[in-house]
C-alpha cells in the first residue's frame, strides 16, 4: 500500500511542482497517474521511490516512511523510470543480478524468475550483451526485469511503455494484473488513457501540481470513456 | 547562418553558459560562477608554467644568438599537445556526439554539421593555443627587439596553429576509433593505445630536465630540424615572424584552411557511412543464461563500482595514472644497473633518498591517483539507480572509498616489493613506506569523494568532461599536490623514520575526521542531488 500524505514539492525554494497532494493505493490496486506534460507526474512519483527529497507532507510504502526509515520503504519498491538510463559499461545480466543482488534474490529463485521475464520479453539471448549496445525498448526490458525480479509488493512505473514492442507490452499488462492479483499495489503514469482505462481500478489527474481528480475507474467511465471524463474536466477547468 | 547557429550552441553547452546566467538562486550562481573562475585559474597557472619554462629557454637561445628558435619550439610543443589532446576526443565529438539523431534528421547539409563539429574541436584547441602561444610572445617581447608587424603577425598565425594538428588528429582518431569498435577487447586495446602514448609524450616532457640552458637551446634548435622534416610548416611559421615574408604567411594560411575545408568535404561525404559502421556493435545475440554465484548488497555495490572502472581506459589511465608509473617505475629500476643511475646521483645519496625520504615522493603519486573524486559524477544519468536502491547512503560511499583504496593499496604492496628487491629495505623501511602508503591511499580515497560530493556533474554527455575537466578533479589534484608537497616542504626541519610515521599518523586522524564529515554531511548532499 501506497499513502501519499500532504505532499508538496517546492524547486529552488520557489516553484511549486506538487502541492497538497493526498492519495492512497492501496493493495491490489492499479492505479493511473495522469495529467499534462510537467503537471507534477514525475515530480510525484521520484518521491514515492526516494530519489527526490521533499520537506512538506511524507509518503508511507506499507507505513514505513520513505522520508524517515528510506531503507525499509525502499525493500518493498520496485521502479520503472521513464528513460532507462542503466549503466552502460554493464551487461544486461550483470545490472539484472546487481538488482537481485541488492534485494538479496536466492540463485534458483532469480535463475526462475530471470528465465521467465527473459523469455516474455524477448531478451535472453541478448543479455550477455553490453547495455550500451542496447536499444531503447531492449534497455526498457531490462529495467522491467530488474524490478520483477525480486518480487515487488509495490510497483512504480513512469511511462512504462514508452519503446516497448506491442508483444512485450501486451505482455507487461498482463504481469501487472497477475501482480496485483497476488496483492501487489501498482502505480504508474501514463499519457495513453486507452491502456489506462482497460488496465486500472483506480485513477488520479494532476494538473500544475494540484490533485483535480481521484476515483475509480468505473465511475470516470460513467462519461463513456477515459479520454471523455478527461476532456470534460480539463473543459470544466478551462472555465 | 545555420552553421555560425550551431557553432554558437555548441560553444554555449563548451562554457556552461547558460548555467551561470539562468541559476535560480544567488547561491547556485555564485558556484557556476566559482566553477568558471576555477577553471580560468587552472588555465592560467598552465600559461605561467609556459611563461617560466619560456623564460628559462630563451636565456640559452640568446646566449647562440638564435633567439627565434623559441617561437618554432613552441610551434612545435603547442601542435603536438593540440595532436595529443585531440586524438582520443575526436571520437565523442564527430563520431558518438548525442546530437547526431536530432542534427542528422534536421533540413542540414552534412557539411554544414561536420563544419560546426570541426570548428568546436578547433575553437577548443584554440584555447590550448593561446594558453602556450600568449606567454611565450610576452617571453619574446621582453627579450627581443622586435618591428611593429610582429604582434600582429603572431596573433593571425597563432589563430592557425590548431588547424593541421586538428586534422591529423582528426584522421589517426578516427582509425583509432575504427578500429578499436571492431575488436572484441577494443578497451584493452584502448588502454593499452592510451598507456603508451601517454608514457612516451611523458618521456619527452622529462627527458631534458637535468640540462642546461645551452645544451637546451642546442638541442631545440636540432628537434626544430627535426619536427620541420615532419612538419615543413615549422619552418614557413619562423620566417613569417622573423623575415616577415608575406609569401610565406599565404602559405602558412592557405595550406591549412584548404586543408581544414577538405577535410570537413571528406568526411561529410562519407559521415553517413562512418557513423552506421561505428554504430555496428559486436554483439553475441546466443546468451546461455546461468547464476554463478550471489553477492552480498556491499558485494553488489563493490562490484558494480570496479567495473565501472576497469571498463573505462580513459578512467583508468586519468584517475590511476600517478600509481600506474609508480608501478612501472619500481619494476623498471630493478633492470637498470646502479651504475646508470649513479652518472647523475652519487649511489649513496640514491639509497639514503630512497630508504630515508622516498616514501613521501612516491607518496605525491598515490595521491594524484583518486578515482573516488569522480565516482559520483560518473553515476551520471543512471544516478537515480543509487537512490532508489535499498542500500544506505554509508554503504554507497564506503564502496567507492573501498574500490579507491585498493586500486592504490594492492600496487603500492607491489612497489614496495619491487624496490625491496632493488634496494634492500630495513624492516622499519619498509614499515614506514607501508604506513605512509595505506595513510595516503585512505586519506585521498575519502578525500576524493567529499570533493564528488560538493562538485558534482551528473548531466554529461562525455565521460571525458567529468574525468579530465570537472572541477572536483581539479580541486582533488589540487589538495592531493599540497597533500603531499607539504610533508616534503617540512623535511628541511624535521627528518627521520619518525617523522615519516608522524606524517602517516596525522594523516590517518585526518581520514577519521573526513570520514566522520563524510557520514554526517555526505548524506544531505547526495540527498539534495537530482538525478
Amino acid at each position: 500500500m501506497i499513502r501519499i500524505e500532504n505532499f508538496s514539492k517546492r524547486y529552488n525554494k520557489e516553484v511549486l511542482a506538487v502541492a497538497n497532494l493526498n492519495l492512497e493505493i492501496n493493495d491490489g490496486d492499479i492505479y493511473a497517474f495522469i495529467g499534462h506534460n510537467g503537471a507534477g507526474k514525475t515530480t510525484t512519483i521520484k518521491a514515492i521511490v526516494g530519489i527526490l527529497s521533499f520537506e512538506e507532507g511524507d509518503i508511507y510504502i506499507n507505513n514505513k516512511s520513505i522520508k524517515t526509515d528510506a531503507l525499509m520503504a525502499k525493500k518493498e519498491i520496485a521502479y520503472i523510470p521513464d528513460n532507462p538510463d542503466l549503466y552502460d559499461h554493464l551487461k544486461g545480466i550483470d545490472y539484472i543480478n546487481f538488482i537481485a543482488d541488492i534485494y538479496q534474490v536466492p540463485k534458483q529463485r532469480r535463475l526462475e524468475l530471470i528465465t521467465k521475464y527473459g523469455e516474455m520479453f524477448e531478451i535472453t539471448n541478448n543479455l550477455g550483451d553490453e547495455i550500451a549496445s542496447y536499444s531503447h525498448g531492449m534497455k526498457q526490458k531490462i529495467a522491467i526485469i530488474s524490478a520483477l525480479v525480486h518480487e515487488p509488493k509495490v510497483l512504480i512505473l513512469d511511462e512504462p511503455f514508452v519503446g516497448l514492442d506491442p508483444v512485450s507490452t501486451h505482455n507487461l499488462k498482463q504481469e501487472m494484473k497477475n501482480l496485483a492479483a497476488q496483492g501487489a499495489s501498482i502505480f504508474f503514469s501514463t499519457h495513453v488513457l486507452d491502456v489506462a482505462e482497460k488496465l486500472c481500478n483506480k485513477i488520479a489527474i494532476i494538473k500544475k501540481g494540484e490533485l483535480i481528480y481521484q476515483g475509480s475507474m468505473e465511475e470516470a467511465l460513467q462519461k463513456g470513456s477515459l479520454e471523455n471524463f478527461f476532456m470534460e474536466l480539463e473543459h470544466n477547468e478551462i472555465k | 547562418m545555420k552553421l555560425s547557429k550551431l557553432v554558437k550552441i555548441n560553444l554555449i553547452s563548451y562554457f556552461n553558459y547558460y548555467k551561470i546566467l539562468n541559476a535560480k538562486t544567488f547561491k547556485d550562481k555564485l558556484k557556476e560562477i566559482f566553477k568558471f573562475l576555477f577553471v580560468i585559474i587552472v588555465y592560467g597557472i598552465f600559461g605561467l608554467y609556459i611563461y617560466l619554462f619560456a623564460k628559462l629557454v630563451i636565456d640559452g637561445f640568446i646566449t647562440l644568438e638564435i633567439e627565434e628558435v623559441i617561437l618554432g619550439e613552441f610551434f612545435a610543443l603547442a601542435s603536438i599537445f593540440i595532436l595529443f589532446a585531440t586524438v582520443f576526443r575526436v571520437d565523442s565529438m564527430l563520431f558518438h556526439s548525442k546530437d547526431y539523431d536530432l542534427l542528422g534528421s534536421l533540413p542540414l547539409k552534412k557539411s554544414t554539421i561536420i563544419a560546426s563539429k570541426m570548428l568546436n574541436l578547433y575553437f577548443s584547441n584554440l584555447i590550448f593555443t593561446i594558453i602556450i602561444m600568449v606567454p611565450v610572445l610576452i617571453v619574446y617581447l621582453q627579450n627581443v627587439t622586435v618591428s611593429h608587424l610582429f604582434i600582429p603577425l603572431y596573433l593571425l598565425t597563432m589563430l592557425i596553429i590548431p588547424l593541421i594538428p586538428t586534422i591529423v588528429a582528426t584522421f589517426i582518431g578516427s582509425l583509432i576509433s575504427f578500429i578499436t569498435s571492431k575488436l572484441r577487447f577494443k578497451k584493452v586495446f584502448q588502454f593499452i593505445l592510451m598507456l603508451s602514448l601517454t608514457l612516451v609524450s611523458i618521456y619527452f616532457s622529462f627527458s631534458n630536465n637535468d640540462i642546461s640552458n645551452l645544451e637546451l637551446a642546442n638541442l631545440s634548435k636540432s628537434f626544430i630540424n627535426i619536427f620541420n622534416n615532419f612538419y615543413p610548416l615549422t619552418k614557413v611559421y619562423m620566417d613569417i615572424l622573423v623575415n616577415y615574408n608575406w609569401q610565406s604567411l599565404l602559405i602558412f594560411m592557405g595550406i591549412p584552411l584548404i586543408a581544414y575545408i577538405l577535410t570537413i568535404g571528406l568526411i561529410s561525404k562519407f559521415y553517413t557511412q562512418i557513423i552506421v559502421k561505428f554504430k555496428e556493435r559486436i554483439t553475441t545475440g546466443h546468451y546461455h543464461l546461468e547464476i554463478k554465484k550471489t553477492n552480498t548488497s556491499f558485494g553488489a555495490l563493490l562490484k558494480k563500482e570496479f567495473k565501472r572502472f576497469i571498463t573505462s581506459p580513459t578512467y583508468i589511465l586519468n584517475s590511476t595514472m600517478g600509481i600506474i608509473l609508480l608501478l612501472i617505475l619500481s619494476i623498471v629500476i630493478n633492470f637498470i644497473s646502479l651504475n646508470k643511475l649513479t652518472t647523475f646521483i652519487p649511489i649513496e645519496e640514491i639509497n639514503a633518498l630512497v630508504s630515508e625520504n622516498g616514501a613521501l615522493f612516491m607518496g605525491i603519486m598515490l595521491l594524484i591517483s583518486c578515482t573516488s573524486s569522480s565516482s559520483i559524477s560518473l553515476e551520471g544519468k543512471s544516478f537515480w539507480v543509487i537512490k532508489s536502491i535499498p542500500v544506505s547512503y554509508e554503504e554507497i560511499f564506503r564502496a567507492k572509498v573501498l574500490v579507491n583504496f585498493l586500486i592504490l593499496f594492492i600496487p603500492s604492496l607491489l612497489v614496495i616489493f619491487f624496490l625491496n628487491c632493488k634496494f634492500h629495505f630495513s624492516f622499519l623501511t619498509n614499515i614506514v613506506y607501508l604506513a605512509i602508503f595505506l595513510s595516503y591511499s585512505i586519506l585521498i580515497s575519502i578525500l576524493g569523494l567529499i570533493i564528488n560530493l560538493h562538485f558534482p556533474l551528473l548531466n554529461w554527455t562525455n565521460e571525458i568532461k567529468v574525468i579530465k575537466q570537472s572541477v572536483a578533479t581539479f580541486v582533488t589534484i589540487i589538495c592531493a599536490f599540497t597533500l603531499g608537497i607539504v610533508p616534503i616542504v617540512l623535511l628541511s626541519k624535521f627528518n627521520g623514520n619518525l617523522y615519516l610515521l608522524s606524517i602517516s599518523g596525522i594523516y590517518f586522524i585526518i581520514s577519521i575526521f573526513l570520514s566522520i564529515y563524510l557520514k554526517k554531511v555526505g548524506k544531505k548532499l547526495l540527498l539534495k542531488l537530482d538525478s
